[in-house]
């Protein structure tokens, strides 16, 4: 299986939109590759015609009514309490279409 | 001390008005002055003064009340004053998950458990520390300071939920609720002489609890007895709207079902569980606990686990790509702060679930973990075919000395090898104390047993600490 190199962790970081340093990218580095390594005793176990396990309930497709339930509701106040910065009832955040 | 007797002690004693709710509420706070700075156990302290006007409400409605304790079962936690691990989310109140990233986050709603618990009348003491979002063994991957193990402070408590194992073991509180991903009650339970359950998937609501990994996620209580924990866990468990993966079965009266006839169950000993690598001290404390369950009738059964080395790698496959996900809404815009405030354990995490998920990896990796996840839940229920438990060790070594976990990313993760795969399989597992090291380090075992046989573990567990009292021995804080 692949090598984790410095590439792969700049790669695997943009994906998941971290901001790793680059300082600490080869520390990541090494320290996944033993890690994934590990992992590699999986291939061994033949699993071809096994079907794969997402959870264990049991259950399937769990319906409500398609009405609104006030109770369960934020009002925009509530939405809007945690938020570094809004203005007139939005959400504030970074420009993401520059002219 | 009132805060050493059990819940239904401490209730039949505060509806005789032998005590009351304050009395419990500031016995709790003046251990947290004790003892907390020395263990850092609290994110969070609820102020006194909120906890003792909710305990003088409880002490003036059990005087109208004044039931038999018996009558009103699920009302058993009224007055009596609890911890949260602080994965969940209590409105109006600081819920942190331990991480920069929630520092300030105050929920606009509360955990379906939180509201059960308050509804019983129960007393919200404080929030505790952890892993943060769940990630760790040991307590130390925390941005609020490591929690410390009151047996030995210069020894980590355990992870991810040592806070709430501490507070239980220092009398802070009577009970926590904490959650179980890989062994995040287990764990810690172990190495502080708790006790702890990891429920069934499903059997108790996960809406208002922070994810770490949705499909290994569960809800359990941490107590000074397992009868603790049954009346906990019949409080807190249920079918939830909220939570589409709660389970509809009904909810026993775990409370009432704890007394077991020993010679009816086989316990099963999956030999590959007491291979190399574990302690020789705590394999043979584990072992004395089906030697103590045999006297009593019990039969041993000493069956085999083949995959048992692969729990690591589908456990470590699965949870990090559930995390990535669960992890992905820290956007740090509608909510908290952004994503520079991740440790490097929890970035970690993240990476290796990103690549187990992306393209031309999800088929070696993650899909692969997922299709050897089947084949545990076909072992599992092979063994449980044979006996009616398995018995197994919850760690395979005594609480190391800080840094030593988080400093060996690989160690960190091998040291989780017996809490691992029953999270994957769903299949509930109980923490028991068992005994001492020679230099006074508690010891756990865990018994597992099938989907929903919460009421038998229980029972078992009951049935073992009538025999025992390891579970009473408190750490030398002074306490």
């Amino acid at each position: 299986m692949s090598v984790i190199t410095d590439d792969v962790i700049v790669k695997v970081a943009k994906l998941a939109r971290l901001n790793i340093p680059n300082f600490k990218v080869s520390k990541f580095a090494s320290q996944l590759e033993p890690i994934l390594k590990h992992f590699e005793s999986l291939s061994k176990v033949d699993t071809p015609k096994i079907i794969p396990t997402y959870q264990t309930t049991g259950l399937h497709t769990i319906l409500r009514e398609d009405v609104v339930d006030t109770g369960r509701m934020f009002t925009q106040k509530q939405a809007l309490s945690n938020a570094p910065k809004s203005k007139d009832g939005y959400f504030v955040t970074s420009a993401t279409i520059h002219k | 001390m009132l805060l050493d007797k059990t819940i239904l002690e401490l209730a039949t004693g505060l509806r005789s008005g032998e005590f009351t709710s304050v009395d419990l509420v500031n016995e709790c706070y003046d251990n947290i002055a004790k003892y907390n700075d020395k263990v850092n156990a609290f994110i969070t302290i609820i102020p006194r003064e909120t906890a003792l006007k909710q305990a003088q409400e409880i002490d003036c409605k059990l005087k109208i009340a004044c039931l038999p304790a018996r009558q009103e079962n699920c009302k058993l936690l009224a007055g009596i004053p609890f911890v949260l691990k602080d994965c969940f989310c209590t409105e109006g109140i600081k819920t942190t998950s331990a991480s920069k990233v929630l520092e300030n986050f105050i929920p606009p709603y509360s955990a379906t458990i939180y509201k059960k618990l308050l509804d019983a009348g129960a007393i919200l003491i404080g929030k505790m520390n952890m892993d943060a979002w769940g990630h760790g063994g040991s307590s130390e991957n925390t941005d609020f300071g490591s929690v410390k193990n009151p047996w030995d402070t210069t020894r980590v408590a355990g992870g991810s939920g040592g806070g709430p194992a501490v507070a239980v073991a220092t009398r802070m509180c009577v009970f926590a609720v904490g959650e179980d991903t890989g062994g995040s009650i287990r764990n810690p339970a172990g190495w502080t002489n708790t006790t702890g359950l990891k429920v069934t998937y499903g059997r108790v609501s996960r809406y208002g609890a922070i994810a770490y990994a949705s499909s290994f996620d569960t809800v359990g209580p941490v107590a000074k007895t397992v009868e603790d924990c049954a009346i906990i866990l019949e409080t807190i468990a249920g079918v939830d709207k909220f939570d589409a993966t709660s389970s509809p079965n009904p909810v026993p009266q775990y409370s009432k079902l704890l007394n077991k006839n020993l010679s009816e169950i086989t316990i099963g000993i999956p030999k590959e569980f007491y291979g190399d690598g574990l302690d020789l001290e705590i394999k043979e404390k584990v072992l004395q606990v089906a030697a103590d369950l045999k006297k009593s009738g019990a039969k041993i059964k000493e069956i085999s686990m083949p995959l048992f080395d692969l729990c690591l790698p589908v456990y470590y496959l699965i949870a990090p790509s559930e995390t990535s996900s669960n992890l992905a809404r820290y956007d740090g815009i509608r909510y908290g702060n952004n994503r520079d405030n991740f440790t490097d354990e929890t970035i970690r995490r993240i990476l290796i679930g990103t690549y187990a998920l992306s393209a031309g990896y999800y088929d070696a990796y993650y899909k692969k973990a997922q299709q050897v996840r089947t084949l545990f839940i076909e072992e599992y229920q092979k063994a449980l075919s044979q006996c009616d438990i398995l018995l197994q060790p919850i760690m395979p070594n005594n609480p190391p000395k800080f840094g030593q976990l988080l400093s060996d990313p690989l160690q960190n993760l091998l040291a989780d090898i017996y809490t691992v795969s029953q999270n994957p399989v769903g299949v509930p597992s109980l923490a028991i104390p068992c005994g001492f090291t020679k230099s006074g380090l508690p010891i756990g075992a865990q018994i597992i047993g099938k989907m929903f046989s919460e009421e038998l573990l229980l029972s078992i567990g009951h049935e073992y600490q009538k025999l025992t009292d390891f579970h009473t021995k408190k750490p030398n804080l002074q306490i």
